[in-house]
């Protein structure tokens, strides 16, 4: 029998609706899925399973849904109410989730237990979704590996020795292997979208502001976004209608229609559109396959009617650096809070001021990377060199976001790689932190520019050890153009339907 | 000069990063070795960012927010954590309130 987890999110809530399968049914699929294929042995896609948690949840949702069919409730109107009904979630580690545990990867939350959801899983389980595992990310979103996860790597399914990308490298791997119809990331520079790209799933960072950031541990206030990962685009859309909209409890969170995307016309919107080539990010150095892979998608919709437009945004040049300025400085003070005071883990020491016992619980509750990021970004702020850099950073930033305004003015879409590598080899890079960082430039210019951006899987290239590895494109849209780019997406996706692998079993 | 992948090259930075005095700024105790490697990592670091130096980028009005075109929501009132939640995962807590060892000696 073909196992209910290679459904698509869609496909899974008709059913659940329907009571052609029960939500537990399904739920039990996953947990064992993601107990044989997603721990430390074996892909490292979560740090945790909530077997019981998901079973209760799956439980109520199907004695609902028996209620509501008797109650000969309108199919319409239960679709609407359940629209994830059955769906297993994965949701990374950096969101918060009431009753179960949440490290956001690092050993400084080992033991932290929050006493609320965020808003974005509330709004899954309120729509009947089943969240049964938090998946393994870099420690407190800061890395494009999942390498520097507290507790274990994660792996990449199309080929174990390479990394799966991140920081939501668990939530890509848990999808991509098919443990969960769906998951949860978070995206500050990428880490939605460069794990999607590098293991061959869909990533969408919505605009800022678009959804709730409360519950989501903060690591770059100014940049940090929620998002669907998912197989598909049609499922990645389904999961971002129900996160996106107002919620009261982030004042960053913007009041503004939540529109959906009507796939019967993405056809259509690709024929017309005007797809912009950013001129500037070609010249970089790029792989090979991914170069290709690329120019290849370029001329599916080129023949699908989509009308190439090559443009430049010449302040993305400085994009990295900006990013690299920006999202430590709001680090450093995010993560001020980790003093073993309030919550969290505490160094103990008999005798040592209370300051010597906040250094030694920073020392020993922060891996290198984060103890790296609040450094630099402790440097970028202090005195003599918070206008240098901070500020220069800043105004970086808005030219940034008014190339991106010009652009949108003459294209209606912007493409590019969504990383300009390939997943490497697990250590490859862990010895030089600056080597990843100018390779994140096509992912980290929207994410300054505030826009929204998706990654789709266009196809696979061969990897220098004869594997085959899994590449993104990356679609930007203006701010709140979610719709047309879940369209266009769709579209694309469909134009050039990559090879269905199976990696798992 | 120094090659540190197919993608960058940086020299040595402009400024002088002190990682013993910036890490106190930032409560983080080092060992000797971990401010070595540390020194080493950062100087390439700031080297690279360096480039945002050049950006000619004094006409723009520095932006502070995600999303210009948003203004901060007025703050609703709303129902939140008790504070027998939100003391539950202190690492020591005493009348309702987070205990501390004293801050200010002497």
């Amino acid at each position: 029998m073909r196992s209910w987890l290679h459904y698509s999110a869609t496909e899974i809530a008709e059913r659940v609706l329907s009571g052609d399968c029960s939500a537990v049914e399904v739920a039990r699929e996953s947990i064992a899925a993601l107990v044989e294929h997603g721990g430390e042995r074996a892909l490292g896609a979560v740090l945790r399973v909530d077997a019981e948690g998901a079973l209760a949840a799956a439980r109520t949702l199907d004695d609902r849904l028996v209620l509501a069919r008797r109650a000969s409730v309108d199919r319409a109107e239960l679709r609407a109410r359940y629209s994830l009904a059955g769906v297993t979630v994965a949701v990374k580690d950096s969101l918060v989730t009431r009753g179960l545990r949440t490290t956001c990867g690092s050993k400084m939350l080992e033991r932290y237990v929050p006493p609320y959801d965020a808003t974005v899983v509330e709004r899954l389980r309120e729509r009947g979704a089943i969240v049964v595992a938090k998946s393994n990310m870099d420690e407190f979103s800061m890395g494009s590996s999942t390498e520097n996860s507290a507790y274990f790597v994660a792996r990449n399914p199309w080929d174990r020795a390479r990394v799966p990308g991140g920081s939501s490298g668990g939530s890509a791997v848990a999808v991509a292997a098919k443990l969960v119809h769906v998951a949860l990331g978070s995206d500050t520079g990428g880490s939605i979208r460069q794990p999607a790209a590098l293991t061959g799933v869909v990533g969408v960072k919505p605009t800022y502001g678009r959804v709730s950031r409360y519950g989501l541990i903060a690591f770059a206030s100014s940049l940090d976004t929620v998002g669907p990962l998912a197989s598909d685009v049609v499922s990645a859309e389904l999961v971002y209608a129900a996160i996106a909209g107002r919620d009261p409890r982030d004042s960053t969170s913007v009041d503004r229609f939540v529109d959906r995307a009507d796939f019967s016309r993405a056809r259509e919107r690709l024929r017309g559109a005007r797809v912009g080539v950013i001129r500037d990010l070609l010249a970089s150095t790029m792989d090979a396959g991914v170069r290709a892979s690329f120019e290849q998608a370029l001329s599916v919709m080129e023949s699908e009617g989509a009308a190439i437009v090559e443009l430049s945004l010449p302040s993305t040049r400085y994009a990295a650096a900006a990013y690299y300025v920006l999202a430590p400085a709001e680090c450093s003070s995010n993560l001020a809070r980790f003093d073993g005071v309030r919550y969290g883990f505490h160094a103990d020491g008999e005798g040592s001021s209370a300051e010597e016992r906040a250094a030694q619980t920073r020392a020993k509750g922060f891996g290198p990377e984060v103890k790296r990021r609040i450094l630099l970004g402790t440097f970028a702020l202090s005195e003599g060199y918070h206008d240098e850099f901070y500020e220069k950073a800043q105004r970086v930033r808005a030219m940034i976001r008014r190339d991106f305004e010009r652009a949108f003015d003459a294209v209606d879409v912007l493409a590019t790689p969504t990383s300009l590598v390939l997943p490497w080899r697990l250590g490859e890079r862990t010895s030089d932190p600056v080597a990843m960082y100018e390779a994140d430039v096509c992912t980290v210019a929207p994410s300054l520019a505030g826009v929204a951006a998706m990654s789709v899987p266009i196809g696979q290239a061969e990897s220098d050890s004869g594997t085959w590895l899994p590449v993104g494109l990356q679609l930007v849209a203006p701010s709140f153009a979610e719709a047309s780019l879940f369209e266009l997406g769709f579209a694309v996706q469909n134009a050039i339907s990559p090879t269905s692998v199976n990696l798992n079993r | 000069m120094i090659e540190t992948s197919r993608y960058i090259t940086v020299g040595a930075p402009k400024h002088g990063l002190n990682v013993a005095r910036i890490a106190s700024l930032a409560r983080i105790a080092l060992s000797a070795d971990e401010e070595r490697a540390l020194q080493s990592q950062l100087d390439r670091v700031l080297a690279h960012v360096e480039l945002l130096l050049e950006a000619d980028a004094i006409a723009v009005e520095p932006s502070h927010t995600g999303l210009e075109a948003a203004p901060l929501a007025r703050d609703q009132r709303a129902d939140s954590l008790s504070p027998r939640e939100a003391l539950a995962q202190a690492a020591l807590a005493a009348e309702g309130q987070f205990a501390v060892a004293r801050f200010v000696e002497g």
